[in-house]
């Protein structure tokens, strides 16, 4: 890829990032409006941050305190267990807060205090590719895993929605690449992620493409205004993983689904839950709008076509569908915390 | 002031340099789109033809010279900011 060393160059240098306290003794700070704001900035202009170099870009790095990790001073050895939380578009690792038991908790805190694993939190610039995004977060794992002790024990990696795309495309990348943290990885586990493209993508793909058909000021204001999106929102229209996906190609062109199917990792157990805004996952509301944001089909990675290359849908015991929630909701749920939880406790 | 907020303080203001300049060429390029029809159906009429062209070269020169005023401002702003 001729981009690599571009991309590897633009991984935060853990010399430069600040260092904040390990996870175990960090608390959660709140994460104030600023931080909110830049996270949709980013996820609506994020490329173009990128490529500007805009110090508002959210550098991919694992936060905690809403500072970045030095990765290297996160200890990290044989008996290691990590998990690590991505978040969905224009989030950050706020979005999966929730209450339990009188107290603020999320899925991977749940686990540290059950299980004993490591939480982190990765934030990243949601507005760029997820291929890029994959390469990064794959490089990143890298810099945490790849150290002289050794590889961890366990990673499990939680994806939210978009977050689900970017840890695939960077176990793909990984495998390719062959580095040491794949062989540790136990489970992906995708929250609500568009495996097959999301609805509302697709509707401002037509719509901007319909109002370029009229010549006038107005329609062409609105049509730039929506092709002024980020890429990385253009990749959810299909669930774009890799770079052959969008490379060379109109990212505006009228649903054209360009994507190359990209194994799913065989040494991994791929867990999905699909939220179902009716009150049961056979509710027509809920088959016809998923979680509001993604269908079943998609959460679930194959539909009556048939299912992606290497993905096991005869394995009913790591999907799941959640009734009578949205997909923000998903993010902040007891009841998938306790799906999570007993997917990893059963491995 | 921490390393990251004067990071994010000088992002906003490299967003506000870069919001004005691609605004002002995107608008410009609407304001010459929209006002190009009228002229080219008032050329299309033999008698006013020639006057009309005369007006639409004024109007383009006072467009570009008034939107490439508020980029070479803009830079000029920059350019003191960053030293």
């Amino acid at each position: 890829m001729a981009s690599e060393e571009k991309r590897a160059a633009q991984v935060p240098d853990a010399a430069a990032v600040p260092t904040a306290q390990p996870p175990s003794a960090a608390k959660h700070a709140r994460t104030g409006i600023t931080d909110h704001a830049i996270s949709a900035l980013n996820a609506w202009i994020g490329d173009f941050l990128a490529r500007s170099e805009n110090g508002l870009q959210q550098q991919m790095a694992f936060y905690r305190n809403n500072r970045p990790l030095d990765c290297t001073a996160i200890p990290c050895d044989r008996g290691s267990r990590f998990c690590v939380l991505v978040h969905g578009l224009g989030g950050n690792e706020s979005q999966w807060r929730f209450e339990l038991d009188g107290r603020l908790t999320d899925y991977a805190e749940q686990l540290e205090h059950h299980l004993g694993f490591t939480p982190l939190y990765l934030r990243y610039n949601t507005g760029r590719r997820i291929s890029e995004n994959g390469a990064l977060f794959a490089r990143l794992l890298e810099q945490l895993c790849g150290r002289s002790e050794g590889p961890p024990v366990q990673i499990v990696l939680i994806g939210h929605s978009m977050g689900g795309l970017v840890i695939r495309s960077a176990c793909h990348q990984a495998a390719e690449q062959k580095l040491r943290w794949v062989s540790s990885l136990s489970h992906a586990i995708y929250i609500g992620s568009p495996h097959l493209g999301a609805p509302l993508e697709k509707a401002a793909n037509i719509a901007g493409n319909l109002l370029g058909m009229f010549d006038t000021t107005a329609t062409q204001v609105i049509r730039d205004v929506l092709h002024s999106r980020s890429e990385g929102i253009k990749d959810l229209r299909y669930g774009n993983l890799v770079e052959e996906d969008w490379l060379e190609y109109d990212p505006d062109e009228l649903l054209h689904n360009r994507r190359v199917p990209v194994p799913w990792l065989e040494s991994v157990t791929h867990c999905r839950i699909a939220g179902a805004i009716g009150s049961s996952a056979d509710h027509p509301v809920s088959r016809i709008f998923g979680d509001a944001m993604v269908r079943r089909q998609s959460a679930e990675g194959y539909d009556q076509r048939g299912c992606e290359p290497g993905l096991r849908p005869t394995d009913p015991g790591h999907l799941c569908v959640v009734s009578g929630l949205s997909h923000l909701g998903l993010a902040r749920n007891p009841e998938v915390s306790k799906q999570v939880e007993s997917w990893i406790s059963k491995a | 002031m921490d390393q990251q907020s004067l990071e994010r303080w000088r992002g906003l203001e490299q967003l506000l340099h870069d919001g004005v300049e691609i605004g002002a060429t995107t608008v410009e390029s609407y304001h010459r789109k929209a006002a190009g029809k009228p002229f080219e159906i008032l050329e299309s009429i033999e008698v006013i033809a020639v006057p009309t062209r005369i007006i639409r070269t004024v109007h383009d020169g006072i467009l570009t010279l008034t939107y490439g005023s508020i980029r070479t401002i803009n830079r000029a702003l920059d350019f003191s900011s960053r030293r």
